[in-house]
């Protein structure tokens, strides 16, 4: 340890041109290890794995006397695990900061706030495309198992599908993260975004079955239901109301969200 | 070095910080000592950029602390050593940091064999820390980028008296060559061992600053009597400052003075001295006597 004089010039003064600022790849890489140093962190990536391969072995031995595509195992039991458990991944990414109050080192290590959630949500983003990578591996095995016990296997790749499969969960988590970011509570925002994601489209489309003028607004409104045909591929997406429903439920609580980080007092 | 400038912070009719103003230079330990609830952790949050001043100024090195590049390289920050992930271990705390700031992961070993954290500690999580552990991590986090200025909080706090001993001696060492530190405390004695000047704070303004030497001088005369009481309204009769101090007073005088009025007014003297530092120590109680929960009896020292 050698602490250093201050700087030639004006007494008590220090020359910081020389120190260069912290390049987002490393806080990137700061905040992927974040994600699995922890028991929490770690466990919630080996239970998904976990279901996964459960989900697919059982998917395996229901189809064994018929027939079972590759692309099935990836969309069926992949998706409805990374469905669920990567936007509680993202949300926890956030909110655990506050709730174990490790935001205090984390921005006073880099006090540009909106650079670390920017760090912190390419890091879910890569996480959740490693998860992708993992669970097609885990289709693939769940695909040779099912022809094993006897089934018929088409194995076309859809490669179309699995983009916009992939598409789909990094959308699902982006709008936890978001949400993850605005309530900063990690209860909270689990229950929101479970709202968000099997209760709240429910209710748009009973009411929309009332009003005529909200079954026109619904689509452009409902980001479950716009983004719910990538898992199929890009074909049957409308554009405009995946975007304008995007905007509502990931553009607009993230930007609050950063605003209020930027005014909280982080205690 | 740190400047702070007329630094205000008001919570809703609350003011916690109130035009607070002080420098604490390289190659001193600069001691921040008040109650609980005095304003040392807000100034602190303040200038490491954690809470916004309403008012004021405070700069570390000339530079506001959001304006410097990778700040871990230039100031060591410790607000509160149980701050950390309970689940994560010592060591994992550490390289995130050195992560952060750029540095080589020996700078982690470097660091734990610093704060004489052994390998097998370095290991366990911090849920199973003790205090003392936890403010040792903390104070090699702080440390870890080489920084030129030190702001910890309460860092003592924890600590046996062994651990405040290896502290004093590890500041020291730190202040004498060139860095500056400003650490806070609740307690008289620990900064009266660490720090070399210190700033008094309490209800959000500062009380008093100084050296050491220079706090415990000013602390006047104290004097006792038969009659302590009439000794204290001669004295107030003459325009003097009086305090009451165990079983005699304080008054901010010379003693000739003191036993002139004494003799004036016909009262026997008991004691008449140079107060010991009790001025300080006096001081404190006034600023904790509202804030702590038990009663400061009058004649019994805390």
């Amino acid at each position: 340890m050698s602490a250093t004089t201050a700087a030639p010039g004006t007494p008590g003064t220090f020359d910081i041109s020389q120190t260069p600022r912290t390049p987002l790849t490393r806080l990137v890489g700061v905040e992927l290890r974040k994600l699995v140093d922890t028991r929490s962190g770690r466990w919630l990536l080996i239970i998904q794995a976990g279901l996964i391969v459960l989900g697919s072995a059982i998917l395996a031995w229901a189809v064994r006397d018929g027939s079972v595509g590759f692309f099935d195992f990836t969309a069926n039991i992949g998706g409805a695990v990374t469905g669920i458990l990567l936007p509680v991944m993202a949300i926890m990414s956030v909110t655990t900061e506050w709730s174990q109050r490790t935001n205090m080192a984390t921005f006073t290590l880099e006090p540009r706030r909106p650079l670390v959630v920017v760090a912190k949500m390419v890091a879910t983003v890569i996480a959740a495309v490693v998860s992708v990578v993992v669970a097609v591996g885990i289709g693939a095995l769940g695909a040779a198992l099912a022809a094993g016990f006897g089934a018929t296997v088409d194995w076309d790749p859809n490669v179309e599908g699995l983009l916009g499969f992939t598409f789909a969960q990094v959308i699902g988590l982006l709008v936890g993260f978001a949400i993850g970011t605005l309530l900063l509570n990690t209860p909270a925002a689990i229950v929101t975004f479970f709202a968000y994601y099997s209760i709240i489209p429910g209710i748009m489309i009973a009411a929309g079955q009332f009003f005529d003028w909200f079954e026109d607004l619904r689509p452009w409104i409902d980001f479950v239901s716009a983004s719910g045909p990538l898992i199929y591929g890009f074909d049957d997406i409308e554009w405009g109301h995946l975007a304008t429903s995007g905007l509502l439920w990931f553009v607009l609580p993230l930007g609050l969200g950063i605003l209020r980080m930027l005014r909280a007092e982080i205690k | 070095m740190i400047t702070v400038e007329g630094l205000t912070k008001v919570y809703g009719g609350f003011t916690a910080v109130d035009d607070v103003s002080f420098v604490a230079r390289p190659g001193e330990v600069t001691g921040f000592l008040g109650p609980n609830g005095a304003g040392k952790t807000t100034t602190m949050r303040i200038l490491a950029g954690l809470t916004r001043a309403d008012r004021g100024t405070a700069t570390i090195g000339g530079h506001d602390y959001s304006s410097i590049p990778n700040p871990g390289r230039h100031v060591g920050v410790l607000l509160d050593a149980s701050a950390q992930h309970a689940g994560r271990t010592g060591r994992e705390v550490l390289t995130l940091g050195a992560k952060t700031m750029g540095l080589p992961a020996s700078r982690v070993d470097e660091m734990l064999a610093l704060v004489s954290l052994d390998d097998k500690e370095s290991k366990r999580r911090i849920r199973n820390y003790s205090l003392g552990m936890r403010q040792r991590l903390g104070i090699a986090h702080a440390l870890l980028g080489d920084p030129q200025v030190l702001i910890l909080d309460e860092p003592a706090n924890g600590l046996d008296p062994a651990g405040i001993r290896w502290m004093r001696g590890l500041l020291r060492g730190y202040a004498e060559r060139g860095g500056a530190v400003l650490l806070s405390s609740h307690l008289l004695h620990e900064v009266e061992q660490i720090a070399d000047t210190m700033l008094v704070i309490g209800r959000g303004k500062i009380v008093a600053s100084g050296t050491k030497a220079e706090l415990l001088t000013s602390a006047g005369t104290f004097a006792r009597a038969t009659d302590t009481a009439a000794l204290a309204a001669a004295l107030q009769a003459k325009g003097l400052s009086v305090s009451p101090s165990r079983d005699g007073l304080v008054a901010d005088a010379e003693p000739q003075v003191i036993g002139e009025t004494a003799l004036a007014s016909g009262i026997v003297l008991l004691e008449l001295r140079a107060a010991d530092g009790a001025g300080l120590e006096d001081l404190f109680l006034q600023l904790t006597a509202d804030t702590q929960r038990e009663t400061v009896t009058t004649g019994v020292q805390a």
